[in-house]
């Protein structure tokens, strides 16, 4: 037993092709991660994400609640991290904005949770019904002082799934709060998706333990436990990970603070141990970019052009792209799985070997400006905006055609 | 038993005993106030009612019986 | 961090206080608050009832923010910070996901009853099993003095320099009209009756407990309201406490600035996780 006795450690969906909505596909991926924790506001468009967890959590011995606002929400999650039990909430762009100063603590704690934001179109409380990428600066920048979040940006139903469960792997390795991007069109969309067995799911995920293991497996000394990530001493910029403390046994520090505080849990003061620990919260997603974001590239061997994508666009941006090459244009695609952090070797990489890369987003261009920095002096970096709708593939293919001349 | 260096003088513990066995000092300690000091003539009950209103845990009782 | 205190300790040392934070670093418990504040002593009587009764790691305390954010420095156990006003909302996620563990919330006046009154009558409607300690000092400590929600009303705080203009909180009727199982409330003047509550409130309940403790702030409070000495504010508080039973006949010009002290209401009703539990056993079928 990892957790207690109550709790179904392992997914008891039939495998095999379903069809699902996204929404649904997203909170089941979240069982089926591991999740035996949910607190949420209602707010559309995710009102289907606690309908559907209020009726399975129970049945894999996990707790739902209702809370009373979404600050609320994000706290009961940190609660429940506390105590060990993954946790995640599920909110639009308004709460998003209300929960940023816990997800700000969350970030210096390393406390790790997983946040859905299924976007809505528009600032304020803008439309409720249409997609607009409205939400990815926010998910990097919205909080007070300085972190970065893994951000997560699926395209398919299949991908709500599937990027769940990395999404939560992610939050235990690097401890760190998680958002997965999500949308009002995907959320609605129903499409085919394939449930793996619970074998496969099994070995894929890594578990949170009430009692912790060392390296070898075995059970780790409660007075060997540092509570916090800190610099390897040998090897400068490496960051050594443990796992997340447990409240209520002994594998937590006698005072967690929420002010700044050294990796051995002692508040401070002194500036230098704030510069260690913004590195450090920093440099430990950064430096381990390549492994946290996996992307997708086709076709740029021999390509003049490239459309560099995440989320909804990828879906019109492959039909372009496809069209395109059979009319003999010479054009790639690079998709982002990850939106932060942005892998910035291999995005230089594409822009040394193009002319010009084409970023289709549907909002005014958010990573755009970021792009042009890294490689706006190897390429052109032409945006194509959309805000409430989806791309046509027509118009990326114009777009192509206009810049091959 | 009084820990001298750590009273800060706030002068609860004097008005709290009910036989008013203690009154203020006239000795400055290191944080720079008057602790307590006992009167001539009055009798500790040993109530511990000192002992649970100080807010630095510095007056105590230990032994039942004995005067300090 | 603060310095280790450089003064000779006397022996034999205090009975209580070797398991706090301070009493683990330096062997002797310590504090860094004001001189005559009241949150020193509650935190010893704290103390004295988690040694006497033996409590244990089940026991996690929350700290809200404010001027008893640095009273972890003199409690045992196991403590965790939470934002201000969200002491409430972590400790009610920490119940469901380990019920074994009953959290015990140190908030302040302004956090449980400004920022953070969502959480505290969200948590009374569901009866959570926690205790919550209300360290009600009737002003905001740690930013400077301002006014508070329990500021009584024409007295002073540094944003209301002509006296207050609006009426303050009772918590103790917020908290029974939104659904609490066991309310009182005691001052830093009553410490034997404080500590029977606190033992009854961790041992002997199960559901949402409130205990408001009125304590004196000697540095804001006192000062601005022309009592500046410990001794001045101390007395203020005992001679204007009444017994329940002393107010039920007054009336509401008598009760003016007076404090009703004692145990309200204790009673007995369904807990949250309880429901859970059994929600979740009924549906897996064991």
């Amino acid at each position: 037993m990892i957790n207690d006795d109550l709790i179904l450690e392992d997914y008891d969906l039939e495998p095999g092709k379903k069809i699902l909505m996204g929404n649904i596909a997203m909170a089941e991926g979240a069982i089926a991660a591991g999740c035996r924790f949910f607190a949420g506001y209602p707010i559309t468009p995710q009102n289907e994400v606690p309908q559907h967890l209020s009726q399975r959590l129970p049945e894999v011995g996990g707790r739902f609640i209702q809370m009373e606002d979404e600050i609320g929400s994000i706290n009961a999650v940190v609660g429940a991290s506390f105590a060990g039990l993954k946790a995640m909430t599920s909110t639009s762009g308004p709460g998003f904005s209300l929960m940023q100063e816990t997800i700000s603590m969350a970030a210096n704690n390393e406390i790790p949770c997983v946040i859905c934001d299924v976007q809505r179109a528009g600032p304020g409380s803008g439309i409720v019904s249409l997609p607009h990428q409205s939400d990815v600066m926010q998910a990097h920048y919205g909080g007070n002082g300085e972190y970065i979040l893994p951000t997560f940006a699926p395209s398919t139903c299949q991908d709500l799934f599937d990027f769940m469960m990395d999404a939560f792997n992610t939050a235990e390795k690097y401890r760190v709060p998680v958002v997965v991007l999500s949308d009002a069109f995907l959320g609605h969309n129903h499409e085919q998706v394939i449930i793996p067995t619970a074998d496969e799911i099994r070995k894929k995920i890594i578990p949170r333990r009430r009692v912790l293991l060392d390296d070898d497996g075995n059970i780790l000394n409660p007075k060997s436990y540092r509570p916090f990530t800190y610099e390897d001493p040998s090897n400068r910029g490496h960051y050594i990970i443990p796992p997340p403390p447990v409240l209520g046994t002994e594998y937590h520090p006698n005072w967690m603070p929420t002010v700044t505080h050294t990796p051995d849990s002692i508040a401070s003061e002194d500036p230098y141990v704030s510069t260690k620990v913004n590195e450090m919260i920093t440099y430990k997603i950064i430096s381990n970019a390549d492994k946290i974001c996996k992307n997708d590239r086709r076709w740029l061997d021999d390509s003049n052009i490239a459309v560099l994508c995440y989320g909804l666009p990828y879906r019109t941006a492959i039909k372009a792209v496809k069209d395109a090459r059979d009319e003999g244009i010479k054009v790639g695609i690079f998709r982002l799985r990850v939106v932060w952090p942005l892998p910035e070797k291999e995005i230089k990489e594409v822009a040394e070997s193009v002319d010009t890369i084409l970023v289709p987003e549907i909002n005014l261009g958010q990573i755009l400006i970021y792009v042009k920095a890294i490689g706006g002096c190897d390429a052109k970096i032409l945006p194509i905006t959309a805000i409430g709708r989806l791309h046509e593939p027509k118009e990326i293919l114009a777009k192509i055609k206009e810049v091959n001349k | 038993m009084l820990q001298f260096e750590k009273c800060t003088g706030c002068g609860l513990c004097i008005e709290v005993c009910p036989t008013k066995v203690l009154e203020k000092g006239d000795k400055l300690n290191t944080k720079v106030a008057y602790p307590p000091k006992i009167v001539d003539g009055k009798e500790c009950k040993f109530c511990q009612e000192c002992e649970l209103i100080c807010p630095d845990l510095s007056i105590y009782v230990i032994e039942v019986g004995k005067n300090d | 961090m603060a310095l280790l205190p450089t003064y000779t300790i006397e022996k034999p040392d205090h009975p209580y206080g070797k398991n706090t934070f301070t009493g683990l670093l330096s062997g002797h418990t310590f504090n860094l608050f004001c001189r005559g504040c009241g949150y020193g002593t509650i935190a010893h009587l704290f103390t004295r009832v988690w040694e006497d009764n033996g409590l244990d790691l089940n026991y996690p305390n929350i700290v809200g923010v404010g001027c008893y954010s640095m009273i972890p420095l003199v409690l045992p156990g196991h403590k965790n910070m939470a934002l201000h006003g969200r002491g409430i909302a972590v400790a009610t996620g920490l119940k469901l996901a380990n019920p074994d563990l009953k959290p015990i919330v140190w908030e302040g006046d302004g956090d449980a009853l400004a920022i953070g009154t969502n959480h505290f009558v969200h948590a009374c409607r569901r009866n959570v099993d926690m205790v919550v300690f209300l360290l009600n000092n009737k002003t905001y400590g740690m930013t400077g003095g301002q006014l508070a929600p329990t500021t009584p009303e024409h007295y002073k705080a540094t944003t209301a320099p002509y006296g207050m203009l609006e009426r303050p909180f009772d918590p103790v009727k917020l908290a029974i009209s939104a659904g609490a199982t066991y309310v009182a409330r005691w001052t830093t003047a009553h410490p034997r009756q404080l500590m029977k509550a606190m033992k009854t409130a961790i041992l002997d309940h199960k559901g949402f407990a409130l205990i408001d403790i009125v304590s004196q702030c000697v540095t804001y409070f006192g000062r601005k309201n022309k009592m500046a000495e410990p001794i001045e504010i101390f007395r203020w508080i005992k001679n204007n406490s009444i017994t329940i039973k002393k107010a039920e006949g007054m009336s509401e010009e008598e009760l003016k600035d007076k404090i009703v002290v004692g145990e309200f209401l204790n009673i007995k009703k369904p807990e949250l996780s309880e429901k859970h539990i059994e929600l979740i056993k009924k549906i897996r079928g064991l």
